[in-house]
C-alpha cells in the first residue's frame, strides 16, 4: 500500500468531524483498503440514535401519535412471488382434483378465465406430506419450509380484484389497483419513520433478471414524498445503490480530492445557510450529505456476505461452491438467487432497515422466469419454489435463532392464484378469486391455518367471508402498533390511507 | 361584513360549532329549533337513505321526501309529529336496530328525537342533502362554489409599498396581523428569481450584466417581457401542465408499450402558451378540440389531453373484468378533467355520492357519459394540401380512364364478341353470385348483396378500397359452401402492399376463411390465405409486375379433394397443390368479403386498390371454364390488342393516354406513400347508452344517465341538453363549453390559483386541484377572487397575468428571514417575504447544462430518451442509461417520458410519476439526492464541461472562478470564496471544483 493513503485514523476522525469521510471512506472500503486494518467496520459502530426533532427528513422518527398501540413487531420481510404463484400445487392440497384428476372441470357457474384454461380439472403436480406438530400438508419443492412451518400462518381464502398482472401486483403491493398509490413500505417508513441512519428505510431487493409487472410503481412512495420510496438494492452490482459511489469515468474523483472536496461544499453550505436563518431545508440538505456518506459505508458493509459463517451459508444453500449454472431454468440457480437475497434481508434487518421487499420472477418473458405458469407448472414452479423454500426457511430460522423473529413480520405472498382446472394439460390460467399468503413472526400465531377455500381451491370456502390484502395491511400495520384507519395522508381531495376504506384485522391469526 | 367568501366560512363555523355541541353535550341544550335542511337533511342523507331512498326503498319506507317519510312503509306510519316513543323510526333509531350495522351515536339520535318532538317540520322538499354546508360536508353553500365577488381593494396604510392591486391585498393581510412586507429584493436576486421562474433556466452573465445596467426605470418590466416572450417561458410552464394533466409517453400498466407520436401534445402545450392562447380556449381545445376545429391539426394534438395518462392494454377474456377497466380508466379521465379544469374530485363520487362535496353518483355518471366517448389512439394528423392534391390527380385520372375506355370500347366490344364466339366450345359456367361493382353492391344471381363498410366507395369507377379500415361484406350465406371457386377482376394501389384479400369467404366471427390475398408470405405473390395458412401453400407464381397498372383477372379453385389451383388472367398460375382439405362454410354462418383478408378489419389485412367484378361458384371450376370466364368478361384486354385495331390517330391518342394515365398513377403512388403523421389522441368512439353504475360495479347497471355538468357549479346549467345516445363530438363539445364558460366561478379561481402557485411555490388555495371539502381554505379570498375576475377582463391571457403577479411588490420583496414575522407565520401565507425555493428536478438538470454551455436549447419536436428500450414478448422494458451528447443535452421537459421508464436521478428531485395528476410537487431532501448529485456520471460530466467553459470564457484563475459565481450564482465571489477556491483549483483542478459547486445549496435554491 502506497503511503498517500490515509491511516484508519484519519479516516474515523474525519468521519467524527461529520463531512471528511463522504465518498472517501466509501471508496475505500470499496477498494478493500481498510480490510488490513482490523476487522471492526465502522458502520457497525454505534448506529446513532434516533432523534425525533431532527430536521433531516431522513432518520426522522414517528409520525405524531404512533404508534397508537403497544407494536408487537417493528419490522417486515415481503416476498413478492412475480406471475402468480399457484396455491394449488404448493401450500394448498386438494385431495378431490386427484380424485377426479383429467375430468371436465365444471364450476357449477360460469367462470371469467383470463386466458382459456378452464380444462380438465388438474391435480396438484407434486405430492404432499405433512410437516412439523402442526401437520400442515407441503408439497415436495417447498419441502424446506417444512423445517419452520411451525412458525407460520396460513391464510387460504384470499381474493384478489382483477386477474390481470399489473393491475392484481399493484393491488397487493400498494392496495390499489391503479398506479399512483405508496406502497406498504412506503406507508411503514412514513409512518414510523427510520431505525437507522445509515440505510435506506424501505429497501427493495429485485428479482436479478429485473422487475416485476409495473417495475418501480410497486415500491414507489407517489404522494408521499421521495424519501419514503423503496431502494432499488442490487447486491453483487456495482454500485449496489445508484450513484452510491462516483463514476468511475470521472478521473478528477479520488480518494484525497474528495475529503477536501466534500470539506469545502461543507464551508460554503454552511455559510450559506448562516445567512438564511429559520431555513431548516437548508441545514437538512447539509445533514443529508452526512447521510449519504455513512450510507456509502454502511451499504457494501451490509450486503457484505464474505463474513457469514460456513454453517450459515449451508443454511442458506450457498454453499454450493458454484459459479456457472445450467441454461435451463434448475433448482440450485434459483437458490442461489431467492436464498442470497434471503440473507441480504436478515443483514439489513439487523442493521435496522425496517422493511425488505424480495421479488422472485420479473415480469413476464421466455423462457417462464416468474410464477406465471400457463404452459407448465411443473417446469417454472418446480425450481421457483425450490428456491424460495430453501431461502425462506433459511431466512425464518435465521431470524429465529438471533431473537429477531419476534419482532420481524414476514410475509408470503403473490398477485393471485392459479386454476384448479388445467390450461393446455400442464398449465394453469390465472385464478384472482383465490390464493394463499402466509405469515410469520411478531404477533402472528403459530401453526396455523386461517380461512379455508373451498374443495377445489377455486373460490373461499366461505365466500361471503374471504380475506382480501386489505385484510393483511391492516394486520401488518396492527401488529407494528398503527390503526390502519388513523394512518392517513390527505391527498387529492381525499384522506388516503393503506387500506383504502376497507380492512380488518385478522384477529384470527394473532397470536 | 360583505364579503360572502367569510360568510360563507362563517356559516360552515357556526354548523361546525353547532355540531360540535351537540356532539358533545346534547340536543337539548340548542335552544334553536333544529333546522331541518341544515341538521336533519343531511343526517337523513347520510344515515338513511342509501336504503330508504326515493329508488326502491327498502321496506317501502322512502324517507326522502315529506309526504313519503309521513306516510311511512309495510310497517306503517314511520313518524308521528311531536310523538317521538310512538314513532316507529325513533323506536327503531333508539333501539339501535337501525341503521342495521352502524347504530347512530348519541348526539344524533338526541336531534332525531327533538325533531320528531318538535313536530318534524320539514324544509326542503324532497330532501336536498347538498344544500347546505355542515361540520361533515360542503353544500351548495361552499366557498368556492359561490359566484365571484368583485372586492375592490382594501385600505391600507403602507400605500408606498404597493405597486398593482395585489399588493394591496397582501398587504391588508399582513397590516391586520401587525407585519410588514420584506423589502424589495436586490437585482441580481430579482433576475435569478424571475428567469427560474418563467424559464426554469438560470440568466446568462451578459443578460445579468445587462439588466444592472439598465437605470431606466422600468428595467423591470423590461426584463419580464423579454422573458415572456421567450420560447422557454412555454416550454417550463408547459411542464408544470403536463403534471396536470399527468402526461407520460407510454401505456402504463403490464405491457407499457410507448407512445412515439404523443409528444405533439406536449409542443402544443408549450406552443399555445407561447402564443398566450386565451386560457379558456386552452381548456377547450383539450377538452374538444378534435370536435371543435376538425380540420385543425394542432387542435387535434390538444386532444391529447384527456388519453395523457395510462391505458391497460391486456384485455383479458371475461367481460366484467373488461367492462370494469373501462370504467377505471373513465374514472381517470373524469379526474383529471374534474380536477384540472375545475378543482372538483368528481371522480369520488362513481361509487357513492361525494362525501364531502355535492356532487351526486347520479352526477359523476353524467359526467363521465360527456367524456364516454374518448377512446386511446393515434390518428392522423389532417393534411389538406396533401388532400386536395391527390384529389385533383384522382379526378384527372377518373376523366383520362374514361376517355380511355371511350376510345376502347368498340373494340373491346369486337374482341369480346370474337373470344366468345371461339369459346362457344366450353360452356360458360354459371356463378352462385356476381357482383359488378362498376354498377352496385348487388348480387346480380341470387341475394348476397353487399354493404361498404369503413369508407369503401363503389362508383362507376368500381370498388375502391384504401387499405386502411375500408371493405365491403355480403349478408349471411343461404347455403353451405364446401367446393369452390372465388374470382375478380381488381386493379392494385401499388404493388407493395402485403396481405390484403381481394375476395374471401369467411366465418362470420372471423375464426375461419378463404381468400384471394396479394403479398402476405411472399411479396407481390398471390395466394390462396387460410385461417393460420391451414390451406395456404406457395403457388410459385410470378411475382406481379402490372397489376397496379391495369385490371388482372385472378381465380382460385378450391376442390372437393383439397386440391387447390391459382388462374390470373384465364391462365394457370404457378402450380396447383394438395391442401389438408376442403373447408365447408355453413349456410348462415358464414359472408363474402372484399378488400379484407378476414375480419375483424386492421393490421395488413387490407387491400388498396379497385376492385371491378367478382363470382362466386359453389364448384370447382375447370382451366377451360376459367379461361372462358375470364375472356367473356374480362376486363383484361391486352392494350397491344387494342392498338392493333385502331386508326392512326386513335392509336395516338391512345398512347398518349396511357402515357398521362402512367404519369397521373405516379402521382397518385407519390402522394399515397406520403406517410401521414400520426398522433396519439383521442379516438372518438361510438357512444352508446350510458347508465349509472350501482356502487361503482359493472354488474349492476342503473338508470341510464344523459350527459350534463355539475348542479354545484353556480351560474350556468349542468344540462347539456343532449339526449343519452348522443355523439361523442356533441357530448364532450358541450362539456367543454360548459366547463370553461366565464360565468363559472370556479374555472377562473381553480385557473389563477394555479398560476399563483407555481410562481409563489404555494397557492392561495394551497390544494390547486382540490377546492372542495377536503381542501385547503383561501389564505386570501378576495385576491382570489380579483385575479379571476382580472384574468377575463385580461382576455383570459396568461401572460398578462403573469406580468401583473410578478411585478407586484409581493412577488419583488426580499425572501430575508425575520423571526418575528416567522412566529406569526412561518410559511409565510400572508406574503411577508418572498419564500425561498428549492429548484425542480428538471429546472436542476436544466440548470446544470445550461451553466456547462451544454444546453441544447432546440426548441419542440420529439424527444430525446435516457432509457435502452426494447420489446419483448408483448411488453416493453425500460432500462436506464447515461444518455449522453446533444441531443440528450436537450431540456428535460424533452425527455421521453415513460411511465415505467423513470429516471432514478429525477426521481430523486421529486419527479412526480405521471400515473395521477400531481398539482403540488413535493421538495424533499434525502440522502440519494445528495449521492445522485455527487455521483452520477450526467453531474460528472457536466462538471468537466463546466470546467472546460471557465477556461475557454476567462483567462485567469480568478476570472474563472468569478465567471463560475455568475454563471452558478449570479453575484460575484468574496474576497475569503476567491482564495479558497484558488486553493482548491491548485491542488484538485477545475472539474473538481465545478463539482462542487453544483452541488451546493445556494445553487439549488433561488432566493
Amino acid at each position: 500500500m502506497n503511503s498517500n493513503l490515509l491511516t484508519r485514523r484519519d479516516l474515523l476522525q474525519s468521519l467524527g468531524s461529520g463531512f471528511g469521510g463522504l465518498a472517501l471512506t466509501a471508496l475505500l472500503a470499496q477498494e478493500g483498503l481498510l480490510a488490513e486494518d482490523g476487522s471492526q467496520s465502522p458502520a457497525n459502530s454505534a448506529t446513532p440514535a434516533r432523534d425525533p426533532h431532527s430536521p433531516a427528513s431522513s432518520g426522522r422518527g414517528a409520525l405524531p401519535g404512533i404508534p397508537h398501540h403497544p407494536p408487537k413487531a417493528k419490522r417486515v420481510v415481503q416476498l413478492f412471488m412475480a406471475g402468480a404463484a399457484s396455491h394449488l400445487d404448493l401450500f394448498d392440497f386438494k385431495p378431490v382434483l386427484v380424485k377426479h384428476d383429467g375430468n371436465p372441470s365444471d364450476f357449477g357457474e360460469p367462470v371469467e378465465a383470463f386466458q382459456n384454461g378452464l380444462g380438465p380439472w388438474m391435480k396438484p403436480v407434486w405430492n404432499f406430506k405433512p410437516y412439523g406438530q402442526s401437520g400442515k400438508l407441503l408439497s415436495e419443492p417447498v419441502a424446506a419450509l417444512g423445517d419452520c412451518v411451525d412458525e407460520l400462518a396460513f391464510i387460504h381464502n384470499m381474493v384478489g380484484k382483477a386477474g390481470v398482472h399489473s393491475t392484481a401486483t399493484l393491488l397487493q403491493a400498494t392496495g390499489f389497483q391503479v398506479p399512483g398509490f405508496p406502497g406498504m413500505g412506503s406507508w411503514v417508513s412514513y409512518g414510523l419513520g427510520s431505525m437507522n441512519e445509515n440505510l435506506p428505510t424501505f429497501v427493495v431487493l429485485p428479482d436479478h433478471r429485473g422487475y416485476a409487472s409495473n417495475g418501480p410503481k410497486n415500491w414507489d412512495a407517489a404522494f408521499l414524498s421521495a424519501e419514503h420510496s423503496g431502494t432499488v438494492i442490487t447486491p453483487g452490482r456495482n454500485p449496489p445503490i445508484a450513484d452510491l459511489v462516483a463514476d468511475r469515468r470521472a478521473d478528477f474523483v479520488n480518494p484525497r480530492s474528495e475529503q477536501e472536496a466534500h470539506a469545502l461544499l461543507a464551508k460554503f453550505n454552511r455559510e450559506h445557510s448562516q445567512a438564511r436563518a429559520g431555513d431548516n431545508r437548508l441545514e437538512a440538505r447539509i445533514r443529508s450529505y452526512e447521510l449519504a456518506a455513512r450510507m456509502q459505508l454502511a451499504a457494501p458493509e451490509a450486503l457484505d456476505l464474505t463474513k457469514e459463517s460456513a454453517h450459515t451459508l449451508k443454511l442458506y444453500g450457498l454453499d454450493h461452491g458454484r459459479e456457472r449454472f445450467d441454461s435451463q431454468i434448475n433448482d440450485l440457480e434459483e437458490t442461489e438467487y431467492f436464498a442470497r437475497k434471503c440473507l441480504v434481508a436478515r443483514r439489513l434487518l439487523e442493521r435496522g432497515v425496517r422493511f425488505v421487499q424480495i421479488w422472485s420472477g420479473n415480469d413476464n418473458g421466455f423462457p417462464r422466469r416468474n410464477w406465471d405458469s400457463h404452459e407448465n407448472v411443473r417446469q417454472d414452479h418446480g425450481p421457483l419454489a425450490t428456491g424460495m423454500a430453501r431461502g425462506a426457511a433459511a431466512l425464518i430460522q435465521d431470524l429465529k435463532q438471533r431473537g429477531l423473529l419476534d419482532d420481524t413480520i414476514v410475509l408470503w405472498t403473490t398477485e393471485f392464484g392459479r386454476m384448479p382446472s388445467s390450461q393446455g394439460g400442464k398449465g394453469r390460467d390465472h385464478n384472482p378469486y383465490c390464493f394463499t399468503n402466509w405469515l410469520c413472526g411478531g404477533g402472528i400465531k403459530r401453526g396455523i391455518a386461517h380461512g379455508p377455500s373451498d374443495q377445489w381451491g377455486y373460490k373461499p370456502l366461505e365466500r361471503d367471508k374471504p380475506t382480501t390484502v386489505y385484510d393483511v395491511h391492516a394486520t401488518i400495520l396492527h401488529l407494528l402498533g398503527i390503526d390502519h384507519e388513523r394512518l392517513t395522508v390527505r391527498h387529492n381531495g381525499l384522506d388516503r390511507r393503506l387500506t383504502d376504506v376497507h380492512g380488518r384485522v385478522i384477529s384470527e391469526i394473532l397470536a | 361584513m360583505s364579503n360572502r367568501f367569510l360568510q360563507g366560512a362563517l356559516t360552515a363555523a357556526i354548523c361546525g360549532i353547532l355540531s360540535l355541541r351537540a356532539g358533545a353535550v346534547s340536543a337539548a341544550d340548542d335552544a334553536t329549533k333544529p333546522d331541518f335542511d341544515r341538521r336533519i337533511a343531511p343526517l337523513l342523507a347520510q344515515r338513511c337513505l342509501e336504503c330508504h331512498g326515493s329508488a326502491e326503498p327498502k321496506g317501502k319506507l322512502n324517507l326522502s321526501a315529506k309526504d313519503t317519510a309521513l306516510k311511512g312503509g309495510e310497517s306503517g306510519r314511520a313518524i308521528e309529529p311531536g310523538k317521538p316513543d310512538e314513532s316507529l323510526l325513533w323506536q327503531h333509531i333508539r333501539d339501535d336496530e337501525m341503521p342495521p350495522t352502524h347504530p347512530l351515536p348519541a348526539a344524533e339520535k338526541a336531534l332525531l328525537r327533538e325533531w320528531i318532538q318538535a313536530g318534524a317540520p320539514w324544509g326542503t322538499d324532497p330532501i336536498d342533502p347538498f344544500k347546505y354546508t355542515t361540520a361533515q360536508r360542503a353544500g351548495y353553500d361552499w366557498w368556492a362554489l359561490q359566484p365571484l365577488q368583485s372586492a375592490s381593494p382594501p385600505a391600507v396604510k403602507q400605500t408606498d409599498w404597493v405597486r398593482v392591486p395585489i399588493d394591496t391585498f397582501v398587504l391588508a393581510g399582513l397590516e391586520k396581523r401587525g407585519l410588514k412586507p420584506n423589502p424589495e429584493a436586490e437585482r441580481r436576486v430579482l433576475i435569478r428569481r424571475l428567469t427560474f421562474d418563467l424559464l426554469g433556466l438560470p440568466p446568462t452573465p451578459e443578460e445579468i450584466a445587462a439588466f444592472l445596467a439598465d437605470q431606466s426605470s422600468d428595467a423591470y418590466e423590461k426584463l419580464v417581457d423579454r422573458l415572456l416572450a421567450s420560447p422557454h417561458y412555454g416550454e417550463h410552464w408547459a411542464r408544470h401542465w403536463l403534471d396536470v394533466a399527468r402526461y407520460g409517453e407510454s401505456n402504463g400498466f403490464e405491457r407499457d408499450l410507448p407512445r412515439p407520436n404523443a409528444w405533439p401534445y406536449r409542443d402544443w402545450v408549450a406552443s399555445a402558451l407561447n402564443r398566450d392562447m386565451p386560457y379558456d380556449e386552452f381548456a377547450r381545445w383539450q377538452v374538444a378540440g378534435d370536435v371543435l376545429h376538425p380540420d385543425n391539426p394542432t387542435a387535434l394534438a390538444a386532444t391529447g389531453f384527456l388519453v395523457a395518462g395510462a391505458h391497460d392494454t391486456v384485455l383479458p377474456v371475461g367481460d366484467v373484468m373488461k367492462m370494469t377497466m373501462r370504467q377505471d380508466e373513465l374514472e381517470d379521465i373524469v379526474g383529471t378533467v374534474g380536477q384540472a379544469f375545475l378543482g372538483i374530485t368528481v371522480n369520488c363520487a362513481r361509487c357513492h355520492d361525494h362525501k364531502f362535496d355535492p356532487i351526486s353518483q347520479r352526477e359523476y355518471y353524467q359526467f363521465a357519459a360527456a367524456l364516454a366517448g374518448v377512446d386511446h389512439g393515434e390518428r392522423e394528423l389532417p393534411r389538406p394540401r396533401h388532400d386536395q392534391e391527390l384529389a385533383q390527380i384522382n379526378t384527372e385520372h377518373g376523366e383520362r380512364s374514361r376517355e380511355l375506355s371511350e376510345l376502347e370500347a368498340p373494340i373491346r366490344r369486337a374482341i369480346l364478341k370474337q373470344r366468345r364466339d371461339k369459346a362457344d366450345t366450353v360452356a360458360a359456367p354459371k356463378p352462385l353470385a356476381e357482383w359488378d361493382f362498376q354498377t352496385d353492391l348487388k348480387d346480380r344471381i341470387g341475394g348476397l348483396h353487399a354493404t361498404t363498410e369503413g369508407g369503401a366507395k363503389q362508383s362507376s369507377e368500381g370498388l375502391q378500397v384504401d387499405g386502411k379500415g375500408a371493405f365491403v361484406k355480403t349478408v349471411l350465406l343461404e347455403r353451405d359452401l364446401a367446393e369452390k371457386t372465388l374470382e375478380a377482376w381488381v386493379r392494385l394501389a401499388n404493388l407493395e402492399q402485403r396481405g390484403g384479400g381481394v375476395i374471401g369467404v369467411q366465418s362470420r366471427d372471423n375464426n375461419v376463411f378463404d381468400a384471394i390475398v396479394f403479398g402476405e408470405k411472399e411479396p407481390a405473390k398471390w395466394m390462396a390465405g387460410s385461417n393460420f395458412f391451414a390451406r395456404t401453400q406457395p403457388f410459385s407464381g410470378p411475382a406481379e409486375i402490372e397489376a397496379h397498372q391495369q385490371a388482372v383477372h385472378i381465380a382460385i379453385v378450391y376442390s372437393a379433394d383439397g386440391a387447390i389451383a391459382a388462374y390470373r388472367n384465364g391462365q394457370p398460375y404457378g402450380r396447383p397443390y394438395p391442401s389438408k382439405g376442403i373447408q365447408t362454410f355453413k349456410r348462415g354462418e358464414a359472408e363474402i368479403v372484399f378488400g379484407i383478408r378476414h375480419g375483424p378489419p386492421g393490421e395488413n389485412k387490407m387491400l388498396a386498390g379497385t376492385i371491378f367484378k367478382a363470382r362466386l361458384y359453389d364448384r370447382a371450376l375447370t382451366a377451360a371454364e376459367v379461361l372462358v370466364s375470364h375472356d367473356i368478361a374480362s376486363a383484361s384486354i391486352d392494350a397491344k390488342e387494342i392498338r392493333n385495331k385502331l386508326d392512326t390517330a386513335a392509336r395516338e391518342r391512345h398512347v398518349a393516354l396511357t402515357a398521362q394515365l402512367a404519369q397521373l398513377t405516379a402521382g397518385q403512388k407519390r402522394l399515397n406513400d406520403q406517410p401521414p403523421t400520426m398522433i396519439y389522441t383521442v379516438i372518438s368512439q361510438q357512444t352508446t347508452v350510458q347508465r349509472l353504475l350501482k356502487r361503482g360495479s359493472v354488474a349492476t347497471p342503473g338508470e341510464i344517465v344523459t350527459p350534463a355538468g355539475l348542479a354545484a357549479v353556480p351560474g350556468i346549467k349542468p344540462d347539456f341538453g343532449l339526449s343519452p345516445d348522443a355523439a361523442d363530438a356533441q357530448r364532450r363539445k358541450a362539456l367543454a363549453l360548459w366547463l370553461t364558460d366565464r360565468q363559472s366561478p370556479l374555472f377562473a379561481r381553480v385557473a389563477v390559483n394555479r398560476i399563483w402557485h407555481y410562481h409563489f411555490g404555494a397557492g392561495i388555495v394551497d390544494t390547486p386541484n382540490d377546492f372542495g371539502f377536503n381542501g385547503g381554505r383561501p389564505s386570501h379570498p378576495e385576491l382570489l377572487d380579483w385575479l379571476a375576475g382580472e384574468l377575463w377582463r385580461r382576455g383570459g391571457s396568461l401572460k398578462s397575468l403573469h406580468r401583473l403577479i410578478v411585478t407586484s411588490a409581493t412577488y419583488r420583496q426580499s425572501s430575508a428571514f425575520n423571526a418575528t414575522a416567522a412566529k406569526i407565520d412561518e410559511e409565510s401565507r400572508l406574503f411577508w417575504r418572498f419564500r425561498p425555493q428549492r429548484l425542480s428536478a428538471e429546472a436542476v438538470r436544466d440548470a446544470i447544462l445550461a451553466a456547462s454551455g451544454e444546453l441544447n436549447r432546440t426548441v419542440g419536436g420529439k424527444g430525446y430518451s435516457d432509457m435502452n428500450s426494447y420489446f419483448f414478448l408483448g411488453t416493453q422494458f425500460y432500462d436506464p442509461i447515461d444518455a449522453a451528447g446533444p441531443e440528450a443535452n436537450r431540456r428535460t421537459l424533452y425527455r421521453m417520458w415513460a411511465r415505467s421508464g423513470r429516471s432514478p436521478w429525477l426521481d430523486a428531485f421529486d419527479c412526480p410519476d405521471p400515473s395521477t395528476t400531481t398539482p403540488v410537487r413535493a421538495s424533499t431532501t434525502t440522502p440519494l439526492q445528495a449521492l445522485a448529485l455527487l455521483n452520477n456520471a450526467f453531474v460528472q460530466r457536466q462538471s468537466d464541461h463546466l470546467a472546460a467553459r471557465l477556461e475557454r470564457d476567462a483567462p485567469d484563475l480568478d476570472a474563472r472562478i468569478t465567471r463560475a459565481y455568475a454563471l452558478l450564482f449570479v453575484r460575484k465571489p468574496e474576497a475569503e470564496e476567491l482564495q479558497l477556491g484558488r486553493a482548491f483549483i491548485a491542488q484538485r483542478g477545475l472539474s473538481a471544483y465545478a463539482r462542487v459547486l453544483l452541488n451546493t445549496n445556494e445553487f439549488l435554491h433561488v432566493d
